[in-house]
């Protein structure tokens, strides 16, 4: 834990929670949309809605005194948007999908900056995770296993916080 | 099969603990890494390959996901070879020996495609699991980026390998270390 108190790692920490608790929220928005409705979708969201709380909590705990309990605004504001604006479970699924996508790159971006060994190491064990939940949805949609799988993780698809700063 | 490749490894998250970021070795300990990270990526390639030659896999869906893996894990190996050169180390180009002492056997008793996609699920999640054991023991920094790039790649097979056996694609929130290669096992 040594090092998660530099105001760089703390930070970094608290935006990645407030991302998380976006995720969560969108999730949470997908669900009483009622767009989504086939079992293994909704089995399948309602568990990753979960493993983001899960998520925010742990970031949260490193961030420790700049941990905070509200979404990221402008990147809930955004996906909001785009839940609202699908037209079907497809289309909603995709949602999920792309914003899983986002989250992965979004962890890659920042094992570029953290510094702390208990900082890199937590962000390295959601980041697979989000990875994982974009599998499912992929699937789900049936989506081509070229744009599923791609040979290396990138940070292309980063939400970054000069963007979408973490509330204060 | 699992029980059988996870104690052979002998990494562990005890394994990595260290109070800060950033491996005190140089690039001679990088190099180091690296070379492991060759060395599992190329048990990958034989266990892809020797199940594709064989025929094992025959569903078409997964023999295309299984050729597209390999071909990941060419990539994955000669990024890391090429990295280790680099480093001014000796690149590491054949199959981890301790890791395949431990593969082989189930390798040769492969007799469908089902153990087939059991074990390269297995190697996957040895894989993901040794890139994201190296976090914060890098001299180089960078190298947390790029070991993770990798390691969330071979996180993505892992997932579609379990939805073939019908098996938890995500099974926990957070992906654990648990049976990770320890840096410089068998290289």
């Amino acid at each position: 834990m040594t090092g998660s108190n530099t105001s760089g790692d703390a930070g970094i920490n608290a935006f990645a929670q407030s991302v998380e608790l976006a995720l969560a929220q969108a999730y949470a928005e997908l669900a009483s949309s009622g767009k989504v409705t086939t079992p293994d979708a909704v089995d399948a969201t309602k568990a990753f809605a979960a493993h983001h709380q899960d998520h925010a909590a742990a970031l949260g705990a490193l961030a420790a005194s700049r941990a905070t309990s509200t979404p990221n605004g402008r990147l809930a504001a955004m996906f909001a948007v785009r839940v609202r604006d699908a037209s079907d479970e497809r289309a909603a699924l995709h949602v999920a999908l792309a914003l899983e996508n986002e989250a992965a790159s979004t962890y890659l971006f920042a094992l570029g900056s953290l510094e702390a060994t208990a900082a890199l190491q937590l962000a390295a064990s959601i980041l697979p995770v989000e990875s994982q939940h974009a599998v499912v949805l992929a699937s789900l949609v049936d989506q081509a296993p070229r744009q599923t799988f791609p040979a290396f993780e990138t940070q292309d698809q980063a939400v970054k916080p000069d963007e979408f700063p973490a509330p204060s | 099969m699992g029980a059988v490749l996870a104690a052979c490894i002998g990494g562990s998250s005890s394994k990595r603990t260290r109070d800060s970021s950033g491996g005190a070795g140089g690039p001679r300990a990088d190099a180091m890494i690296t070379r492991t990270f060759s060395s599992v990526e190329a048990v990958a390639v034989v266990v892809y390959t020797t199940s594709l030659d064989s025929g094992l896999f025959t569903t078409p869906a997964v023999t295309d996901l299984a050729e597209r893996f390999r071909s990941h894990h060419q990539e994955h190996a000669a990024l890391f070879v090429g990295t280790t050169r680099d480093l001014g180390g000796a690149p590491f180009t054949d199959p981890n020996p301790i890791v395949m002492q431990q593969v082989q056997p189930v390798l040769d008793a492969l007799d469908d495609e089902a153990t087939a996609i059991n074990l390269a699920l297995d190697v996957e999640t040895i894989l993901a699991d040794t890139y994201q054991a190296t976090m914060g023991t890098f001299a180089d920094k960078s190298f947390n980026v790029a070991a993770m790039s990798v390691g969330g790649a071979e996180a993505r097979h892992a997932a579609a390998l379990a939805q073939a056996l019908d098996v938890p694609s995500v099974p926990q929130p957070f992906e654990t270390t648990d049976r990770a290669v320890a840096a410089g096992n068998g290289v």
